[in-house]
């Protein structure tokens, strides 16, 4: 089956895809196309530019054009909508795939207002893959109490902390008799469309029966929001970092509501040295640590922490 | 006799119809500058408030519209889903062309609609907004020439197609 990011890509390039039958490689993990340089494809093994429509061509070099016909077709022709997103950086579209990019950063007081002069773009796939995150469950879940233990997932970018993170949302939410895991009311807040895939606020992935998504809202207000207006027993956001939202967390901790969340980092002293989760950590919030990594391909789990930093067996 | 009392007759509807029909197109283009007044004022609404994206938006608009205005958005939002390469005001300028004697505009409006379909889109909100409300103001100012227009010349038409239907009658007797 075609990949649905297929329909936020240029003509062009699409039909180079189309003809290395990249439309339907389960291993595609990213397509980035740089101005003036050929089209550069990530997998789960390798990376390599795209040949040209012939094999006897050169490889294809990326135009302006394309990035103009791509912009178009990654905003609907509507910059408006996207504002904060090309803020921001990035785009994320049906099916929770996001689109990075950069180019020319206009300031204004002090700050970024917009992007401009898109001169790179990386379409990342989002990949939904259901059950990986029963082997670990059991780790994080507190059978005494029924309730998750306050979790944070680490990983580099690209080693499916977000994959793992929604199944573990859907196995909370759904249930699972056999686990002795009963039925959990989530809340999500998705800022970036990636938890949930959402579509117009409605959800294109699978993230369980007794979920409440908050979509495309900043994860310090939503977090707030959910708290107040539809009582979570667990709260799951993507990528912690401002201070903002360690607040918020704190607020949910008080709250009596369980944490699920995660960080970019290589491992727990990684991200000691971030200033904003340092008081999260200190006064030992998170119950486990999941540290995820590619040594053995993408959502390697390599280490379940307890808070004393001891590995759970 | 009898036949040229019929065709005295038909000469006079005729006149009379061609005058209506000249007059009724001044009534016609109040009624679509308006019409468009309204469309511009949804589709703000559409875009400031709920950030729907332009072909949902153009496709809102042509509900709370009526024809022939409303045929512009509907087409132009049909062909923006379907062509997402596409540049909006390419897309304006074709539905523009399609319509344009159903609409029967002057070009002083058509350019007003060409300019903001160059601009739709392609910006901030708050940008969005400014140029919904210079295009309402050029609209309306669209508006207040064509219904002195049609003050003057509605009623012109009119008793000069039964005037000029009878001058004929007396000509052919």
């Amino acid at each position: 089956m075609e990949h649905d990011i297929f329909k936020f890509i240029p003509g062009n390039i699409k039909t180079l895809l189309v003809k290395f039958k990249l439309e339907t490689e389960d291993r595609l993990l990213e397509i980035r196309l740089r101005v003036n340089r050929p089209v550069e494809i990530i997998t789960y093994y390798n990376n390599f530019f795209l040949e040209g429509i012939n094999s006897k061509d050169r490889p294809y070099i990326v135009k302006k054009d394309d990035f103009k016909r791509a912009m178009l077709i990654l905003t609907d022709n509507s910059l408006y909508a996207v504002e904060r997103q090309l803020r921001e950086g990035f785009i994320t579209v049906e099916g929770g795939h996001r689109i990075g990019f950069t180019g020319r950063a206009v300031i204004n007081d002090g700050r970024i207002d917009s992007i401009q002069d898109i001169n790179s773009l990386n379409y990342r796939l989002a990949h939904e893959i259901i059950g990986i995150g029963e082997d670990i469950i059991n780790k994080i879940y507190d059978y005494k109490n029924n309730r998750l233990f306050n979790t944070l997932l680490i990983s580099p970018p690209i080693c499916g902390k977000t994959t793992l993170l929604r199944d573990l949302v859907r196995i909370l939410s759904d249930g699972n008799s056999k686990m002795g895991i009963k039925g959990h009311r989530v809340g999500v807040v998705d800022e970036r469309s990636e938890i949930g895939g959402a579509c117009r606020g409605v959800p294109q992935k699978n993230i369980g029966k007794r979920t409440d998504l908050l979509d495309n809202c900043p994860k310090d207000e939503g977090m707030m929001i959910l708290i107040r207006s539809m009582s979570p027993e667990v709260i799951a956001v993507d990528e912690v970092g401002k201070m903002s939202d360690v607040r918020a967390l704190t607020e949910a901790l008080t709250a009596g509501v369980s944490i699920l969340t995660t960080v970019h980092g290589y491992n727990l002293n990684s991200i000691k040295l971030r200033p904003a989760l340092k008081s999260l950590l200190d006064n030992k919030i998170f119950e486990r640590f999941i540290i995820l990594s590619k040594r053995k391909g993408v959502g390697t789990v390599e280490k379940i922490l307890n808070s004393r930093g001891e590995e759970v067996g | 006799m009898w036949l040229k009392m019929l065709g005295s007759l038909m000469v006079l509807f005729s006149g009379t119809a061609l005058g209506w029909i000249n007059a009724n197109r001044y009534n016609l283009r109040v009624k679509n500058l308006r019409e468009l007044q309204l469309a511009i004022n949804l589709f703000n609404t559409e875009i400031i408030y709920q950030q729907t994206i332009l072909a949902d938006a153009l496709k809102k608009t042509a509900v709370g519209t009526e024809a022939p205005v409303s045929n512009l958005f509907t087409d132009a939002s049909k062909i923006l889903a379907a062509k997402r390469e596409k540049i909006f005001s390419d897309i304006w300028d074709q539905v523009i062309k399609k319509y344009r004697y159903e609409l029967d505009l002057k070009k002083d409006t058509l350019k007003v609609l060409q300019e903001w379909a160059q601009q739709i889109g392609s910006s901030d909100l708050t940008a969005q907004r400014k140029i919904n409300e210079m295009t309402l103001n050029k609209l309306t100012a669209c508006e207040e020439k064509a219904v002195k227009a049609a003050e003057k010349k509605v009623k012109l038409y009119r008793y000069s197609g039964v005037l000029m239907s009878l001058l004929l009658i007396i000509l052919f007797y």
